[in-house]
């Protein structure tokens, strides 16, 4: 940053950088952490990126980021912001170009050490069937009316034609739709990517991932969740592969040309938005639901794969090898909600890059099944770490427009990793803790080791300790693929 | 030593790239993201593409070619090595784009970003730097 940074701590896990720091600042910027987060927040660009987010015209209460906090485009990677409608901007900035990536977590009844056997067996058997983004279509190839109804029905559609239930839309975020979707706002070419890529995981940081549940730190959420302690869970991190990078690429040309029209500028062209009800906001809008659609929609086939794996490598061989949905939440996204701005509840577009949804228990958008614990947050960490759940709280909804973190965050770059981490090492070391990987590469396995990541632990402690979310369980993971 | 070399990001892939024209940068950058790509070699079918772009200034048609290249390669599955560009105006381009078939790793880039983005003359030619989304 060309001026020196202004942050105050405001309270033991919230610090501020106040609204006079820049003076397009058009509110203050609120980072959730602690020194370790704040030390690692100062490496990169991220904590500027908050700064120019506090400047987007329409902003309300604060630009946020959560600990998970690194360097992006526009927005910092775990970052939250909320503009006021109808003149407030909308920015693919505040989404990301993978749309709707997103976790889904599988639970149970699969003791770990009754699976353990069988392990190899059931990794290689997922890995053949769910196909990853290196040198691999996917498993359903759509047809062009197939593909329009994905991109507006979302979810609904796999489960209609049999690949899946409709619990699973209940226990999915938003029932797996936004039924803003258009499919005629999508381009083209993001309609040609995405024909044949619905069922595939991607590569990068997605992963399909089978864990045992290692430690419960809420008996009574757990078990209102189905999660118990040893039972075996699957995680499933993907997002709108192809089609949906599209939808971004072309939103982000689009509105760096149209922002003039509107007299707006802004401080990171990775920031270019227009105005929410404007025809390219609202066409983008409508793009980005059917790209967010298309993602939910891969979750819920990638889990009927995952569900078929397990029916056929562990018949007669588990007691019971059904798999039943937890949650899925999306990480890059923009809704319109109900949040409480100035004293009264107002409608607000809420970006989250890198950040998940955490509303409270009794929130009317939750389904029966939440009402009374909360939404459920799952926060992926890396293949050693592990992983966990948590639930929303109210204090979210007060705090961060029902926000919480995502992930660990990054501490690593990529070609650090390729240069320190040696891929012998990094197996060995999984397997002495009892941890198999199958990746699509060498440099796609070291690029994603361990010590590339911030430590989970101590990120979800400060989102547990601020309020923003409760820890339920902690898992360890037994198998990863990674793309 | 090829003109081009990955810069450090702390969670993406970053290239610079540098040459004597235009014509050669934008032939070395798209070399340089097959490189950060990952791309195998390959000796599967022959491929060729004719490419066409305009664009305001040069750093957005880098991200136009470099976002053409990407959308060429998975849809033909195909790792391009060869670029042949002739350079119209300011910041219109015209290429022939040739590789084979297999060897792309589809999924590893996701897109090309406006971060960090500059295209600038330098006393031996021209250098730029742009961001790829992983």
């Amino acid at each position: 940053m060309s001026q020196e940074l202004v942050i105050n701590q405001v309270g033991p896990f919230t610090y501020e950088v106040p609204k006079g720091h820049r003076a397009d600042m058009r509110v203050p910027a609120r980072l959730y952490g602690d020194e370790y987060v704040l030390a690692q927040a100062k490496g990169d660009r991220s904590l500027e990126q908050l700064v120019n987010t506090a400047t987007l015209p329409g902003i309300v209460r604060y630009a946020l980021a959560m600990p998970d906090i690194h360097q992006g485009y526009g927005f910092p990677i775990g970052g939250v912001a909320a503009t006021a409608l109808p003149e407030g901007l909308i920015s693919p900035g505040g989404v990301g170009y993978d749309i709707n990536c997103g976790v889904r977590v599988l639970a149970s009844s699969i003791a770990a050490e009754e699976l353990r056997p069988h392990l190899r067996e059931l990794l290689h058997d997922l890995h053949q069937r769910v196909a990853s983004g290196v040198g691999a279509s996917g498993r359903v190839r759509l047809s062009e009316r197939d593909l329009g109804q994905v991109l507006e029905q979302g979810a609904e559609w796999p489960v209609r034609k049999g690949y899946g239930t409709p619990s699973d839309l209940e226990h999915t975020e938003d029932h797996g739709k936004l039924s803003g979707a258009r499919a005629a706002a999508v381009s083209s070419r993001a309609l040609e990517r995405g024909l044949g890529q619905l069922g595939t995981l991607g590569a990068g940081n997605h992963f399909l991932e089978i864990d045992q549940v290692a430690g419960v730190l809420d008996e009574e959420v757990a078990r209102a969740l189905g999660l118990r302690q040893g039972d075996v869970c699957v995680w499933i991190h993907c997002g709108s592969r192809g089609l949906g990078h599209q939808v971004c690429t072309d939103a982000v040309r689009t509105m760096q040309k149209a922002m003039s029209r509107y007299g707006l500028e802004v401080p990171d062209r990775e920031l270019a938005g227009v105005p929410f009800g404007s025809p390219e906001g609202q066409e983008y809008l409508q793009a980005m639901s059917a790209a967010a659609n298309y993602a939910w929609a891969n979750r819920q086939m990638i889990a009927h794969l995952v569900r078929e794996s397990f029916a056929h490598v562990l018949a007669g061989k588990v007691r019971d090898a059904d798999l039943r949905l937890v949650y899925d939440v999306c990480h890059n996204i923009a809704k319109v909600e109900s949040h409480e701005v100035g004293g009264r509840q107002q409608q607000v577009c809420v970006h989250r890059k890198g950040a998940t949804r955490a509303f409270g228990p009794g929130h009317p958008e939750l389904g029966e099944a939440f009402r009374r614990t909360g939404q459920p947050v799952l926060i992926p960490g890396n293949m050693g770490s592990g992983s966990y759940v948590l639930v929303g709280t109210d204090t979210a909804m007060r705090e961060t427009f029902g926000s919480t973190c995502h992930g660990a965050g990054r501490v690593m770059s990529r070609s650090e990793a390729r240069r320190t981490v040696k891929a012998e090492q990094l197996r060995a070391d999984l397997e002495a803790a009892q941890i198999m990987i199958l990746a699509g590469s060498r440099a796609g396995m070291v690029e994603e080791a361990p010590q590339a990541y911030k430590d989970l632990d101590r990120i979800v402690d400060v989102v547990h300790g601020a309020g923003l979310a409760r820890k339920v369980v902690r898992t360890h993971p037994m198998g990863v693929i990674k793309g | 030593m090829a003109p081009f070399e990955e810069l450090e990001h702390p969670a993406d892939l970053a290239l610079r790239v540098w040459a004597a024209t235009l014509p050669e940068l934008f032939a070395e950058a798209g070399r340089g993201l097959f490189a950060l790509a990952g791309c195998a070699a390959s000796d599967g079918p022959p491929v060729e593409r004719r490419v066409t772009l305009s664009a305001p200034d040069l750093e957005e048609l880098l991200v136009d070619w470099l976002s053409e290249l990407l959308y060429a390669a998975e849809a033909d599955g195909a790792c391009y090595e060869t670029f042949q560009i002739e350079w119209g105006a300011e910041s219109d381009l015209a290429a022939h784009i040739s590789g084979r078939r297999g060897g792309y790793p589809e999924g590893v880039i996701k897109a090309v970003t406006y971060h960090g983005l500059s295209v600038r003359a330098t006393p031996d030619g021209y250098e730029a730097t742009v961001t790829l989304d992983v």
